[in-house]
């Protein structure tokens, strides 16, 4: 039978007022096609405006032609929230019958070219689609009924970027391999080559990356529940072989050399949440670390969750700092040695419990000159309830100055660490520390130093040499809202007299601004012991030295009342000719007006009654004074005895700097001689 | 009458305020953090000419577009970043509090903030007052 023939192309234009629903639509195509082109030779169909629940599209044309070309151009196609511009799909040798659609050596135009065939089937319910945007790339898709398989090789991933709407998308890579979503079951084993993504701000993203996932979920319907969704239960398996990823503030890179690092998981999908079962991480150089999770599917609303770690290799650690502490020449060649233990577990409300145990710990950062040798540490921390904890430590080092071996016991109470006492040696003397408390924003303790030998701590810290004893007591300290306080004073023994440290607050401490506010008093301090440990010139006598309403900031003075003055009492006063000199020197032009230079040059040493100097600080200008004022300047040393010496300073006001200045030159053996 | 009220306005503004405040004013802690920023300059000056950083309008130095920097390098220049903005926030404070008017840091911010934008080398990215970033 001769096929029927419409006498004329068809033109149907049609303005749509409302919406119609996609099946309405494609079944008007289908019964256009199939119905009418069956018996015809050509077909055009031309509409307006088309629309659905969550697409448009501005103006469709449809052109067929029987055993030759089809074309199907859609303009301003907006589906899902997204404008696709112009889309046309082209067939250069199309053939349909009552069944089957098929289109070979077609065109998908857009924004790009690519070359596609498909074949449909439409009484099998088959679809076979292949897309091959360039050479060596190809897209497939086979449906048949509800089962979709997907076969990719070197698939750039790319192109999927503007399908996707999470903030973090694919912009290079290749995958090949297979992806099945069929009646309750979904599977895929891709592999990936150099692979790039990125979210907008560049703060997370991966590139060079290489690997393969393999995943297989299959569905459960729920017992008892036959209206509800069915669950899913997954595996998945991941390996990357190499690659970077930046996810900030961490920097996790894999050059390639060493085995790929894996991570397998099982877990199931179940009423709205996504649950991680057993998840293992094989980290080549740290180790392997397990866990557990689960997350809402849609807001990611994050459960409960677990991690367990054995035998860590902390230097990978190392990759948690923050990088400007890496990037930090001082520390750059940190040195992290030793094992941890953890487990981590949390909930909505937090952390619940976090063990660590740390063995053979060697951390050493060569040129800051600190350094910890073997610590070994168990701790337990619990939300709620006691755990012991053990912390012991063969030496802490600060330049040539070593602390240890220190070992203490405590417990974690109800989230805040319990110490009782922690004893450490330190040079000839001993360190102890008492009630030690210690909480995620605030700690506090109270100690005390017993006698150091100022000679070796200055040796072993590398400062100039002092001579004498420290020791300290420490009363309540704490630490709390970045503020550290001692509460009462401070008391140790300098240069054989009793020192007093008291109203000391510390603001911001590990800050960048530091601030200190302190009185210090120091009560008969030995001028010998003093002077000759800083090649001052000799002096016998006591001084006292008061400083109050102390204010440092970036451990700089910027006010203070400070006066240093001869002890009340009866001893021995003697200066010799180069402690004059130099006193001289620090009180400035002109201090050394008074001395009697002829007469003196005999003289090593002379006797004195009071050696004062003091300075009230503000606004950067030392307001100077001595022992005694004088009529037309401030004495800062008063002569005794025979043969004695006066040395008169006449500028009260002096930079801080250039006071400064002046100390050290004469701590540098560089003032200027005052006899000839 | 009206004269003296406008001085009297005008010596209750803010900005007549901040006149008095001295920008330049010394003190350890000022010195400390010009020192660390001042150290730190050679290494954003890169970031600013690639226009992965940009002088943002509110005084503070802000990440445009990581992706312009290598992807090793992306932590480093995010700490930095970091450095840069916590001292010049203390700076803020600091100088308001040398000044002895504490309550000045936001106005200072807003000077510091001009002067940023205005000392700002060519082709370096500042935002502008609507929050865009410009080319300068």
């Amino acid at each position: 039978m001769a096929m029927q023939q419409f006498v004329a192309p068809v033109t149907w234009r049609t303005r749509f007022g409302q919406r119609l629903v996609r099946e309405g639509i494609a079944a008007l195509l289908i019964a256009c096609t199939c119905g009418a082109l069956a018996h015809a030779q050509s077909l055009q169909l031309e509409l307006e405006t088309l629309s659905g629940p969550d697409w448009s599209v501005r103006k469709l044309q449809l052109a067929l032609q029987q055993g030759g070309a089809a074309r199907l151009g859609l303009q301003g196609l907006v589906a899902q929230g997204r404008a696709w511009g112009d889309l046309t799909l082209e067939c250069k040798r199309f053939t349909m019958d009552r069944s089957a659609l098929n289109c070979a050596d077609g065109n998908l135009e857009g924004k790009e070219r690519w070359p596609l065939s498909f074949t449909a089937d439409l009484a099998r319910k088959t679809l076979s689609l292949r897309v091959a945007p360039e050479a060596g790339e190809e897209w497939r898709l086979d449906i048949t009924g509800v089962d979709w398989r997907i076969a990719l090789q070197n698939a750039s991933v790319a192109r999927l970027a503007p399908l996707l709407s999470g903030a973090i998308k694919p912009t290079a890579g290749r995958v090949s391999g297979n992806l099945h979503l069929g009646a309750g079951r979904v599977d895929a084993d891709l592999r990936i080559v150099d692979a790039a993504f990125a979210d907008a701000t560049g703060l997370r993203a991966g590139e060079k990356l290489q690997g393969r996932l393999t995943f297989d979920a299959t569905s459960h319907p729920r017992l008892g529940a036959a209206a509800a969704p069915a669950d899913w239960a997954w595996t998945a398996a991941l390996a990357w072989d190499k690659g970077a990823v930046f996810w900030d503030p961490l920097y996790l890179a894999h050059e390639g050399a060493e085995a790929p690092h894996r991570l397998d998981a099982r877990g199931r999908v179940t009423a709205g949440r996504v649950v991680v079962e057993q998840a293992n991480l094989e980290w080549q150089t740290l180790g392997r670390l397990s866990g557990s999770l689960d997350f809402g599917r849609d807001a990611f609303d994050l459960g409960s969750y677990t991690v367990t770690g054995k035998g860590l290799n902390l230097f990978e650690l190392r990759a948690l700092l923050p990088q400007t502490w890496l990037d930090d020449k001082r520390l750059g060649d940190l040195d992290l040695k030793g094992t941890a233990d953890l487990a981590l577990v949390g909930g909505i409300r937090g952390v619940e419990q976090f063990a660590l145990a740390l063995s053979g710990v060697r951390l050493h950062a060569a040129q800051r000159h600190l350094g910890i040798d073997n610590l070994a540490a168990r701790f337990d921390y619990r939300s709620s309830g006691r755990e012991p904890f053990l912390l012991s430590i063969d030496a802490l080092r600060l330049q040539d100055l070593r602390i240890g071996p220190i070992r203490a016991e405590g417990e974690l109470r109800d989230g805040r660490l319990y110490i009782p006492n922690l004893i450490a040696p330190v040079l000839d003397g001993i360190l102890a520390l008492a009630e030690i408390e210690v909480d995620r924003e605030s700690f506090s303790l109270q100690g005390a130093l017993t006698s150091v030998s100022m000679e070796k701590l200055t040796a072993a810290l590398g400062w100039h040499p002092l001579g004498g004893q420290l020791s300290f007591v420490l009363p309540h300290v704490s630490y709390a809202r970045s503020t550290m306080a001692v509460d009462g004073a401070l008391l140790f023994k300098l240069f054989d007299g009793d020192a007093q440290v008291d109203a000391m607050r510390l603001e911001n401490p590990f800050g960048r601004t530091p601030r200190l506010t302190a009185n210090l008093h120091l009560k008969r301090m030995n001028l010998e012991a003093m002077t000759s440990a800083v090649k001052f010139g000799t002096m016998t006598g006591l001084v006292d030295l008061d400083v109050d309403g102390l204010v440092m900031e970036n451990w700089q003075p910027v006010s203070m009342d400070a006066r240093v003055l001869t002890s009340e009492g009866a001893f021995a006063k003697r200066i010799s000719q180069r402690a004059v000199q130099n006193i001289s020197s620090i009180g400035g032009a002109g201090a050394g007006a008074a001395i009697q230079r002829s007469f003196l040059g005999f003289f090593e040493t002379f006797g004195y009654d009071k050696i004062g100097l003091s300075c009230k600080l503000r606004n950067g200008i030392c307001e100077m004074g001595g022992a005694e004022d004088t009529a037309s300047g401030f004495m800062l040393i008063k002569g005794g005895g025979l043969p004695s010496v006066n040395v008169v300073g006449y500028n009260r006001f002096v930079g801080w700097q250039e006071l400064l200045d002046r100390i050290q030159a004469v701590i540098d053996g560089n003032s200027r001689p005052v006899f000839q | 009458m009206k004269k003296l009220l406008f001085v009297l306005l005008l010596a209750l503004s803010p900005l007549a305020a901040l006149a008095q405040a001295n920008l330049e004013i010394n003190t350890p802690a000022i010195n400390g953090l010009k020192q660390a920023m001042a150290g730190r300059h050679a290494q954003l000056a890169a970031h600013y000419g690639s226009g992965a950083i940009g002088i943002a309008r509110d005084g503070s130095v802000s990440l445009r577009d990581a992706n312009a920097v290598p992807l090793p390098q992306r932590a480093a220049v995010n700490g930095l970043l970091g450095a840069e903005n916590a001292d010049r926030a203390a700076l803020y404070k600091e100088i308001a509090r040398a000044n002895g008017k504490p309550e000045w840091e936001a106005e200072i911010r807003n000077t510091f903030a001009q002067r940023w934008a205005e000392k700002a080398s060519p082709g370096w990215y500042v935002q502008n007052a609507q929050g865009q970033w410009v080319k300068k």
